[in-house]
């Protein structure tokens, strides 16, 4: 299995770098002109960045289910749970930089308080805040008090999701299962298509390879607190 | 070919900008951290015993 890591990193470059060659040569848009081409990165960003949210919440279950049963196997799902939140504050970023810069320009302005940015924007504060306890908070309830929090944050998502359905406000209707007047031309798809996979097979490798990271840091400081502990028995039996 | 003039012309070279630093920017801090955990990884591995020495050669 050591081949497969270089070869998703180099089908995942591949896949980025046909992305990219999509986005620059799909044909323009007939109001926005090449303004649009924004949608190519800020969809696939701002749509994954509703999927790991998911990844986090369903490891912060795995979590609080096995903590008390396999130590080991609950010390993975958390090193799960950090992987997704840290990547899921990586693509929100993005969806709100791309978005702002769209907005900007399309707009006129660089915000409004509309359904859909606000509630991205507390999508992307509560997993700021995710990150923030997990490095803060002090003692060994850590990994407890952030599985919680991460189930609480999940609740966001559906509701971001659906809030350009639900309150029609500034931002556009959905482009994808919109109704009969939503959708893009056909000879957009291959753009749209091959950035959402790319996108995606570099976040799962992204996260794998924080999760190995963070792993091999859970054994570092646990094999740490075992050389403290049993250095300080040697001092009490010396003493 | 994609120029440089007007707002929404650079709004877009902004946004790819955007994209490609932040995205690697990370990939670059992680790969930092992959090199860091392979510290970690060595010093928690089990230790290389020697190799036990029958009583007679010793």
């Amino acid at each position: 299995m050591q081949w497969f890591g270089p070869l998703w990193l180099a089908l995942t470059f591949a896949a980025l770098g046909m992305g990219f060659y999509q986005a620059a040569t799909a044909p323009r848009e007939a109001t926005m002109g090449d303004l649009y081409r924004v949608f190519f990165y800020h969809f696939p960003h701002t749509i994954l960045s509703f999927l790991w949210p998911y990844v986090n919440c369903f490891a912060s279950f795995a979590y609080l289910y096995l903590r008390g049963r396999d130590q080991e196997k609950a010390q993975a799902a958390d090193a799960l749970a950090v992987a997704s939140a840290e990547v899921t504050v990586l693509y929100a970023s993005i969806g709100l930089a791309t978005g702002m810069l769209w907005g900007r320009a399309a707009w006129g302005i660089w915000w409004a308080w509309d359904a859909r940015l606000t509630t991205y924007l507390l999508l992307w504060l509560l997993y700021v805040s995710y990150l923030i306890v997990r490095r803060f908070s002090a003692g060994g309830q850590t990994a407890l008090i952030a599985a919680v929090l991460a189930i609480f944050a999940a609740i966001d998502v559906p509701i971001c999701y659906e809030s350009i359905r639900w309150w029609r406000t500034q931002h556009p209707a959905p482009v994808f299962g919109g109704g009969e007047d939503a959708g893009i031309d056909p000879s957009m798809w291959p753009a749209v298509l091959w950035n959402v996979g790319a996108w995606l097979m570099w976040g799962l490798l992204i996260i794998g390879v924080r999760y190995v990271v963070e792993r091999r840091k859970q054994r570092y400081q646990a094999a740490t607190a075992l050389d403290f502990l049993n250095s300080g028995d040697d001092t009490v039996e010396a003493a | 070919m994609i120029g440089f003039q007007t707002l929404a012309q650079r709004h877009l070279v902004y946004a790819y900008c955007a994209v490609w630093i932040m995205q690697f920017g990370y990939g670059t801090w992680l790969l930092l951290q992959w090199r860091k955990s392979l510290r970690w990884k060595k010093a928690t591995e089990p230790e290389q015993t020697d190799p036990v020495v029958p009583r007679s050669h010793a």
